[in-house]
This record gives C-alpha cells, structure tokens and sequence, in this order.
C-alpha cells in the first residue's frame, strides 16, 4: 500500500487507516520508541498513540512523507514518555547515552524557550549538517535523531564502533563551535 | 541548553535529511543495490541469492549481547563479552589439509550485506573478458573449486572502463554464482581488485577472529541458518562469498581452491582465436575416458567441456577426476570420446611416420570440432580412403587438401 494511499484512508476516515499504517510503519514506529525508551512495551504503546496522532491530525495535515511523518510523532511522543518517566532518575538505557553524548554540545543550563528561538537553532543545525559528508550527516542522524545505537550504526555503516564514536565525537566537537561561532549561547 | 532540549530541537531537521539517513541505515541491511548496466545474468544472481537467502530466513539483528565461545576440540575454553553482536567463535584445526590451517568461524545473526552502490555504469564502459583474462586483471585464479553438485550460471565478466571503454578502471567487480539443481546448495563469489568487495562487514575486527588459511588471513561467518560467508584478500583481489546449503568442510575447501597459486596459462590461440585445452586421455579412468570427448576454451572465454552424455553424473565425474569444479561454463555433447580422438590420431602419426601415409602434411586433433583434420596434398579417392579407414566409426576425419601441401610436398621430392 502507498503512503498515498494509507494517507487517503485517513482523510475519508476509514477505520482501515491504521491498521495499514500499523501494517506498514508498525515496526519502524516501535524501533524508534524503543531506541528512546528501551522498553518494547512502552514503545508498543508509544507507537499507538502516534496512530492516534495521526488519526486527528490527517486531516487537517496530509503528509506528504508519511514514514518521516509517524516518525517524528512517535519520537516526540516516545521523548515525552521518557522524560516523564526519568524525571527523577536515570534510566541507564542506550538512549541517556544518546543524551549524554549531546551534553557535550549544551551547558545544560540556559533553556531556549521560544518558538522562534527553537525554529533558528534547528535551521543553524541543518545548515551544519550540510557542511558534512554525506556519511558523516546519516550517522549523526541516525543517532541523534533515530537514537540507533552505535553498534547498529556501525554495522550497517561498515565501520566499527570505534569509527562511528569517533566520527560523532568529531562531529558534535565541530557542531558545538559551529553553533559557537554564530552566537548561539547553549 | 538541556541535552534532551537539544534532542527535540534535532527533531525538526531537514525531511530530506531524515529520508536520506533512513534510508541508508535500512537499505544497507537487506537491499542489494547492483549497478543495473551490468549483465542480465548478473542481476539475476543477484535476485537468485537473495531468494535463496530468504528461503531460508533471516532473522533481524538484535542488541541483545551475547557470549562468545571458543571451542577447541570440542572443548570450551574461555568466554568473553562482545559488543551487542551475536557471535559464537569456533575455533579447531581443519582436516581439510595438512598445513596449519585454523579455522575459526563465527556465528553472527545475519550474513553481512553488500553496500549498495548506486552510480551509472554505463554499458559502452564495459570491456568483457575471458577467464583467463580477467583472472590475469586480478592477479589471481577467481574461479573457486565447488562441490560436484553445483554448476556456475552463466556469467559475463569484465571491467569498466571509462571513455567507452578505453580510460580509467572504475568499476571492477566480478560476481559469480553456482547453485545445484534445485538452489538449496548455493554459492555466490564477489570479487574486487585491491580490496574486499564491499568493504562492509565489521565481524572481524581483530586479527585473532580470523581463521588461517594457506597463510591468508580469512574472516569467516555463519548463520543460525547454516548460511555461510567469508571474506579475505589474496594477492591483489578481495574476494567475499556467500553460501547456502554447503558444509562447512565444503565451504573451506572452495576458499582453498581459491588461495593457490595462480598457474599463468600459456595457451597459444590459433588463427579463428580457439584456445585448446589439453588432457591427457591416457591418464584418465576408463569410466572417464568412455564419456569425456573434449575441453576447450572459446574465444569469448567460455570454457566448454564435452561429453558423449550430458548427465549430472557424466558432469560429476568428469568434475571430480579433472578438477574441473566451478571451471565449466557449458557442457556439451559431442559424438567421439578423448579417448577415440588421441587413439585415431596416433594410428595416424605411426603411419605418417612409416610412410604409409606419404600424402599426409598434417593431422591434429580438434577438440572444439570433435575431430580431427588431417592435411592431404592429394585428391585421390584411393588414398584418402586409406586415411579414412583408420578411423573405425567413421565421421571423426576431415580431410583438408591444401594446394600449399602440395607444392611443398614436391619441392621436399624434388630436393
């Protein structure tokens, strides 16, 4: 089934829209949860309300994209379950690794509080991104926006977890003077 | 910043972006991505394998870590952790030879993938060659040894070269497969020069998780599923192959074929560019020699052996005695045996020899014709029956008269 198609369920509101979405993007959906939460139950659970999500907000949206779509839903939804359920305590999971790795880029203190703040950081980060190879921007995404572990990289990069640390250390180095450099206060 | 701000500010990178690094983490699994200007018969290996590979299952990889365990001589002697990878080691000494082979094979949830390579080949770039040419480009015998029971598919190899095919080298990889009669025996062969084909596979990251291999270093892997997968450099050439269906002792055997010395043939092509191959029909077995009528090598670089009976039984002896496993490209049926052939052409070079035949120049045996022609400088009937008569089945003589025979032949008279 195409995304076109699944999307279209959705604006007729056929009750077929999520099931075909959990049939296609189901697995995908609870990777992503699970690389935040470390937790397959929760992920499952993550990943259903991202159906929901989808289910109220297609329409009015209609993705043009829907893998990138459910997976920026179930990645919000999956960080918001995550800081709520390490509010007082460290979860030990690969993804506080994933988190401790980006505390090198941030103080930790000063908080970017608004929207238009959040918007300019993120497009400084893009435009970061387009100063590296090719390469180097999929590993860095796949950890810092997928939260794949380094092992899993590694493997699918074909490279060791050496390089893939290594390559990330490097990036987050430059990142941060990138930032640095065009006055940001992290 | 907090860093899980900083997280959710990563959200809102670039779609593309996104796409992009998906799409890399998935296709780099599973998806093979071939240059699609390669031959036909290439994609379809490809296709084939990943069939095969799926037939049998796959099982997706897991974070979970797990122990590694060397055995030596069935005994287990140390266990060690390793990075969130499933792997077994395995470690005894192979009876497959008598050096100082070590095997050690490790067992991993998913045979490596290839990288996908995603740029234009264009078809005029592509400059085919023969066996023996292409394992001279690579500095090496390419083409492995393999159980009885698999025949290679039909493959055209070469190299591409820009500027329509006379600049630069830039894409060289060869790829070949052999598969028995039903595909649950399997083998495909990649080769690149100048490294591992692609170079993907982080299995063997340290030396020590290599098995040894007529002193190559060969990293070595298997499945729950019995899939098999090896990768190693050898003179000039990087070589990967993966394997459904063949035992492990199979397996090693195929990777020691291809880790000996490259014998450089000297194989002098006639005019029409036809190599000959020879074998020595005296030395084979009777049940050999009943069936074998030929080998030879085309001027494509088809390597093509002849039987009186193309059955997979005629193919495994001749494979077995002549050391032709995964050497043949096409089998044929021709109707004289080696053997016939050789016997006919000595009864003709005895009397050659003795001068029974004085009008005779020449006499060669043809193994691409399945025959042999013998040069005449005379029309008579009379004596050509004479020649035709040694040959007691009848057919397997040409005879070629030659102007240019005869007037040598008078002139030698004349002095």
């Amino acid at each position: 089934v195409s995304d076109n198609d699944i999307v279209k369920l959705y604006l007729d509101r056929s009750s077929d829209a999520i099931s075909k979405t959990a049939e296609k993007y189901g697995s995908y959906c609870n990777t992503v949860a699970n690389n935040i939460l470390g937790n397959m139950s929760d992920a499952e659970e993550c990943t259903n309300d991202a159906y929901l999500k989808c289910w109220n907000t297609i329409p009015p949206k209609k993705p043009e994209n829907l893998r990138t779509y459910i997976g920026k839903l179930v990645r919000n939804i999956s960080l918001d379950r995550y800081k709520y359920k390490t509010a007082k305590k460290r979860s030990g999971t690969d993804f506080e690794a994933v988190l401790d790795e980006l505390a090198e880029i941030v103080s930790g203190s000063e908080t970017v509080e608004s929207e238009l703040e959040k918007k300019e950081l993120a497009l400084a980060i893009n435009s970061f991104l387009d100063t590296v190879s090719k390469e180097n921007c999929n590993i860095f995404i796949c950890r810092y926006w997928y939260a794949h572990p380094v092992s899993e990289i590694a493997k699918r990069f074909g490279k060791t977890r050496g390089g893939v640390t290594a390559v990330l250390s490097r990036m987050r180095s430059k990142l941060k003077n990138y930032l640095i450099e065009r006055g940001y206060e992290l | 910043v907090k860093k899980t701000q900083f997280f959710e500010l990563m959200g809102d990178i670039d779609e593309n972006k996104l796409v992009e690094a998906d799409f890399a983490m998935r296709n780099k699994k599973r998806i093979t991505w071939m240059p699609y200007a390669v031959s036909v018969a290439c994609a379809a290996i490809v296709v084939a394998v990943s069939v095969l590979f799926l037939k049998n299952g796959t099982k997706p990889v897991s974070d979970v870590s797990h122990k590694i365990e060397t055995e030596q001589n069935n005994t287990v002697t140390h266990t060690k952790e390793k990075n969130n990878t499933n792997i077994t080691e395995y470690a005894a000494k192979t009876e497959i030879t008598e050096s100082e082979n070590q095997i050690r094979i490790q067992l991993t949830d998913e045979i490596p993938s290839e990288k996908y390579a995603l740029f234009a080949l264009h078809i005029n770039d592509f400059v085919e060659m023969s066996r023996d040419e292409i394992n001279a480009y690579y500095g090496t015998n390419i083409f492995p040894n393999v159980p009885n029971d698999l025949a290679a598919k039909e493959t055209v190899f070469g190299i591409y070269k820009s500027e329509n095919g006379v600049g630069d080298v830039y894409w060289d990889s060869n790829r070949s497969e052999y598969s028995n009669s039903d595909g649950s025996r399997a083998l495909a062969l990649t080769v690149d020069k100048e490294g591992i084909p692609f170079d993907f596979c982080n299995l063997f990251d340290e030396p020590e998780e290599k098995s040894i291999i007529n002193d190559t270093e060969v990293g070595i892997a298997k499945t729950e599923y019995g899939e098999l997968y090896a990768e190693f450099l050898y003179k000039n050439a990087g070589f990967r192959i993966v394997a459904s269906g063949l035992l492990q002792d199979e397996f090693v055997s195929v990777i020691e074929s291809l880790l000996k010395e490259y014998p450089q043939k000297a194989v002098a092509a006639d005019e029409d560019g036809v190599y000959f191959e020879a074998v020595d029909s005296e030395k084979l077995s009777a049940d050999v020699s009943d069936i074998f009528c030929g080998s030879y090598i085309n001027e494509y670089g088809t390597y093509i052996v002849l039987l009186t009976k193309n059955t997979p039984k005629n193919r495994a002896l001749i494979c077995e005695e002549l050391d032709l496993s995964g050497k043949v490209d096409i089998w044929s049926t021709a109707k004289y045996t080696h053997k016939y052939l050789t016997e006919l052409q000595t009864k003709i070079s005895d009397a050659m020899i003795n001068k029974e035949l004085p009008f005779v120049v020449s006499s060669g045996v043809y193994e691409n014709l399945n025959s042999i022609i013998v040069g005449v400088t005379t029309k008579n009937e009379d004596d050509i029956a004479k020649v035709l008569a040694l040959d007691t089945i009848g057919g397997a003589i040409q005879i070629e008269y030659s102007e240019e025979n005869f007037i040598a032949t008078l002139e030698a008279e004349i002095k």
